[in-house]
């Protein structure tokens, strides 16, 4: 009796690995990596729309008079952190309103920025030059965020849909393809509004 | 015919341009001959010092050209490959110079963000460092800039200790605990081995099977840094800052 006991004991031990292959594990792990990439990218925006009060305050000591340009920063700014996703419920909608909100704060930032080069005493103020930086760095790590929650929107769809994870899905879990986020519609809304030069 | 070969070629030439991650075989990786060798010398031994005694890693790569990336995209292929830090600790740290698109970039690990914020490196590199690259200094603004950033990632150290003589004056106690603990893990992994030699190993092939998959799964861990190696799988989520000059 002990001697089967062992035995069964090892039988599970020794099938183990093979269960990994059929997603059983995989899937679940790829849904929660998913869950973990989004509530990384809104961190990140939410970094950058922390800076943006300070970012205005300053630009105004040295350029008050550009208050259109400020005001716009500020509004797209109540916009975006008012518009949010759920990482648990990820539906295309929600998603394309996030990146819109989104795509107009980083046209309202960029139209700042080429204000700013009219202005160089504001430019050569340590403080700002440190907001700038600031600045450059949460939209770096947007992108690398951005990039990280792509991936792994692929690998979880590629677990759902391609054989043989995908026959353990329809059998157990049941999840569906998720949408994947759409880098274009951020850039159309950026491009569309695109900051005017003028000489 | 020739068209055809020409064809077949492509994709390697495409490859070739493509911008390569050299291998990491100590603290500064020099491809772009920008460092003077006892320059190169004097960072490495401080930096070997400095990751002994804190954790913190950082490395030097200069490269002739970026291959077409922009800064933050090659440091971030950079980083994925070298892995600098720990799993746990992130405590890791990059500074890549490019000579011929004229662009440098701190990348800062999850576990520096803290201390080394983008704004801080973002000073290193405007205020100290392109000012002297302008010269064409770049002995002087790659050692001012590697000394400024280990000093804001490591505040309560007095960096300038490990970079005049190589003489430390602060110790810190994890080196010691680390050697405990590495201690106890190879008396574990032994008695895992013993054990499943012991119970198994006369379970003929069963046996044989499971003593192999487990055995595996155990001897991947090479216990603690032996300071030859580098990349422990320190994490990176973009921070840092760039620049020009």
């Amino acid at each position: 009796m002990n001697l089967q006991r062992l035995t069964l004991f090892c039988l599970t031990l020794a099938l183990a690995p093979f269960l990994t292959g059929c997603g059983v594990q995989s899937i679940p792990k790829a849904k929660n990596e998913v869950e973990a990439q989004v509530a990384e990218v809104t961190n990140q925006y939410k970094r950058r729309a922390d800076l943006i009060p300070n970012l205005v305050e300053t630009v105004k000591g040295f350029a008050a008079q550009e208050k259109e340009t400020l005001i716009g920063v500020t509004e797209a700014r109540a916009k975006a952190t008012s518009t949010k996703i759920d990482p648990s419920n990820l539906n295309p909608q929600q998603i394309m309103e996030f990146q819109k909100a989104q795509g107009a704060l980083s046209s309202a930032l960029s139209r700042l920025m080429v204000v700013v080069e009219k202005y160089p005493n504001l430019k050569s103020d340590q403080n700002f030059r440190d907001l700038q930086a600031q600045l450059e760095g949460t939209e770096n790590r947007i992108t690398v965020a951005r990039n990280r929650y792509i991936e792994s929107i692929k690998s979880f769809n590629n677990l759902v849909t391609v054989f043989p994870t995908s026959i353990t899905n329809s059998l157990f879990f049941h999840f569906e393809k998720m949408p994947q986020w759409d880098v274009a519609a951020e850039e159309k809304e950026k491009v569309e509004k695109a900051p005017e030069v003028k000489f | 015919m020739r068209t055809f070969l020409l064809l077949l070629l492509f994709p390697l030439l495409v490859q070739a341009q493509d911008f390569q991650v050299p291998a990491i075989h100590n603290h500064v990786v020099d491809e772009a001959l920008l460092i003077d060798s006892h320059v190169e010398n004097e960072i490495n031994t401080a930096l070997a010092q400095v990751k002994r005694d804190t954790g913190v890693e950082m490395a030097v790569l200069t490269v002739q050209s970026l291959e077409g990336l922009t800064v933050e995209q090659a440091s971030m292929h950079v980083v994925e490959k070298w892995r600098l830090g720990t799993v746990k600790g992130d405590k890791g740290l990059l500074l890549l110079v490019s000579k011929n698109d004229r662009k440098l970039r701190f990348e800062v690990g999850y576990g520096l963000e803290g201390n080394l914020t983008d704004a801080e490196a973002g000073r290193i590199i405007n205020n100290a460092m392109v000012p002297l690259l302008k010269q064409g200094d770049s002995n002087k603004a790659i050692l001012t800039g590697v000394v400024q950033a280990v000093q804001q990632a490591i505040p309560d150290v007095d960096v300038a200790t490990y970079f005049n003589n190589g003489q430390k004056i602060v110790h810190y106690s994890t080196k010691k605990e680390k050697r405990k603990n590495k201690f106890l893990s190879t008396l574990f992994t032994l008695l895992m081995w013993v054990i499943i030699y012991f119970v198994l190993g006369r379970r003929g092939f069963l046996g044989f099977f499971l003593g192999s998959s487990l055995g595996r799964g155990y001897s991947g861990g090479s216990f603690g840094s032996s300071g030859s190696s580098f990349g422990g799988g320190g994490g990176f989520g973009g921070g840092g800052a760039s620049g020009g000059w």
